[in-house]
């Protein structure tokens, strides 16, 4: 058999199934992004860009933006600290790390949904309003206030999202040598000097380390879960509110329409996140092509 | 200072932040489990729980446990049918995301072909979009085709999660496999075919289980497609936890014992199947880039 024509045997089934999933979605998005479907005539008509125009200057696309943005942030970030806190302490204890690895990793098998749901306001802040109310005498925590809200949603996703970068911390620590820490040790370093110019440098500069943030960044800021189910609780039911990301934005669209034509103002939007994850995904995949070469 | 004085200081610092800790990750999964037997902790934390009538303690409310929301799951709120649904859905969806990828995955891993560059790219863009980029096309066309509410029409649709997972996971496994083999095996005139099939495969099968079930417990914790694209009933797990069985849309919440009860119920494999494959675990979360 000819070897020149041979790999695409093995990726035919694959190229087929892009094209189902892929393709016809964003094709389609791309054509209901740029018509109208007008109450009367149910008949689409062409509209051209107008759909891109009226997501500039609608407000609440905005409002769902900078709250998306910020939600990205805040989830990577503390997840990003609370994983390396947890390695670095996983990694120093021989004897535990076992042990404590099975029970910190268990988040990662729980649904995002049911995430949103144990951190709901009637669930953990209830026990911690009480302690505040009756054993402290302090003032309770206003949680149905949505600003405060928003920032209790970061924390559960972080929840969610810190044993994945623990174990990924937990990988490239224990791939660097030893010799590098006898090394630092014979210099006289202490342990945080250690840390701080042998170690964390190291962790920095390991290229899966950037692949799992972007990887994270990208799904954060497709984020719709936790939103969801905080969304039913603080009834934050209206656009524009300060729990909204991109996608509960487009959620609350499509189950109560507020604008005219909601489908083609979704998938507007969609396409406009779609885009912006692909640049991410293009320097991800550099960076990927980079790991391959490595081996 | 003393040393030996010194070092249990150490040590009872440690198990401080160890406790630290395990609260942060135990405590939400623990109210969970104890919402589900009906066991309010406030009125304990409160310390007014506890009155004492005549001298006898007395319970004022919250710690009554009892195991009726699990008869009831089970019983009353068809609870099994939803496991039952997200299980043939996330199984079928897993399995035929195998059937098409592995052998794409194992052609990443061994040849330079033209177009790889895209295939690759439209795999990671894939791992990226934006599930309403999705939804509102499927809905659409699900509604022309009649598969809306179907085990079929819920199994293509979870490719979107499955396939760039599946295909990356394997590449991975495959590049893991010395170089020489494939030599050797050409040399011996086995057919491309064949090396897969009888060498390749068999080398990967410890691979091939862990991205089963790590694609698995993906689509069985996904939400937003089920929550649209199922009816009453093919209704999953996620979806039935906060709609109950057989309805759809808006932001009805469900009684809080049920969302807890399942939540559990939900819990219990997805907790089981991670465990079992902890080693893969950063493997597939980076796209089988590292391990």
């Amino acid at each position: 058999m000819n070897t020149k024509y041979l790999p695409y045997l093995f990726i035919i089934p694959t190229v087929v199934a892009l094209l189902i999933v892929e393709a016809y979605p964003v094709v389609y998005s791309l054509y209901l992004s740029v018509t109208e479907f007008s109450t009367l005539t149910t008949e689409p008509v062409f509209i051209g860009f107008d759909n891109y125009v009226r997501m500039i200057y609608d407000e609440n696309f905005w409002i769902s933006l900078r709250v998306t943005l910020l939600y990205v942030f805040g989830s990577v970030s503390l997840a990003f600290v609370l994983g390396l806190s947890f390695a670095v302490l996983l990694f120093r204890d021989i004897e535990y790390r076992k042990r404590l690895q099975t029970v910190l990793i268990l988040p990662i098998a729980i649904s995002p949904l049911i995430a949103g749901v144990f951190f709901s306001p009637a669930a953990i802040w209830d026990d911690i309003n009480v302690v505040l109310k009756f054993v402290l005498g302090l003032p309770m925590i206003d949680v149905y206030n949505a600003n405060f809200a928003f920032s209790l949603v970061v924390v559960a996703d972080a929840w969610l999202w810190t044993p994945l970068f623990m174990l990924v911390f937990l990988s490239v620590l224990q791939s660097i040598p030893k010799e590098t820490y006898e090394a630092a040790e014979i210099h006289g370093a202490s342990n945080f000097q250690t840390f701080r110019r042998v170690t964390f440098p190291l962790i920095i500069r390991s290229p899966v380390i950037f692949i799992i943030i972007a990887l994270r960044s990208i799904d954060a800021f497709r984020s719709f879960e936790i939103p969801f189910t905080w969304a039913g609780w603080i009834g934050a039911e209206s656009l524009g509110s300060p729990i909204d990301t991109l996608s509960l934005f487009m959620y609350k669209l499509l189950i109560f329409p507020a604008y005219e034509s909601p489908f083609s103002y979704i998938a507007t939007i969609a396409l406009t996140m779609l885009m912006i994850s692909l640049v991410i995904t293009t320097i991800l995949l550099k960076f990927s092509d980079m790991l391959w070469e490595e081996k | 200072m003393d040393e030996g004085y010194r070092k249990t200081l150490m040590k009872s610092k440690r198990y401080i932040v160890y406790v630290l800790v395990l609260l942060w990750v135990l405590w939400p999964i623990a109210i969970m489990v104890l919402e589900s037997f009906r066991i309010d902790l406030s009125p304990l934390l409160s310390g007014r729980g506890v009155q004492w009538i005549a001298g006898v303690p007395f319970y004022s409310g919250g710690f009554r446990p009892s195991t009726i929301n699990y008869f009831e799951a089970f019983s009353f709120v068809a609870f099994p049918r939803l496991m039952v649904n997200s299980t043939i859905i996330a199984l079928t969806s897993v399995v035929s995301c195998l059937l098409i990828g592995t052998p794409t995955a194992y052609a990443l891993a061994r040849f330079k072909f033209r177009g790889k560059n895209l295939l690759q790219f439209s795999l990671m863009a894939l791992r990226t979009i934006s599930p309403f980029a999705v939804i509102v096309p499927f809905y659409w066309i699900y509604g022309q085709l009649n598969l809306w509410n179907t085990y079929y029409g819920m199994m293509i649709v979870y490719w979107v999660i499955n396939l760039p997972v599946v295909v990356w996971m394997m590449r991975g496994f495959f590049n893991d496999i010395p170089k020489n083999i494939w030599e050797t095996a050409t040399l011996y005139g086995a057919s491309e075919f064949r090396i897969f099939r009888k060498i390749a495969l068999p080398l990967v099968v410890p691979g091939l289980i862990a991205t089963v079930i790590f694609a698995f417990v993906l689509t069985w914790n996904e939400f937003l497609f089920a929550s649209i694209l199922t009816g009453p009933e093919t209704g999953t797990v996620t979806k039935g936890i906060w709609f109950g069985m057989g309805e759809a849309g808006g932001f009805k919440v469900v009684e809080w014992d049920d969302i807890n009860t399942g939540g559990v119920l939900a819990f219990i494999p997805a907790m089981a199947l991670v465990l079992v494959i902890r080693r893969y675990l950063v493997h597939g979360f980076t796209m089988g880039s590292y391990r």
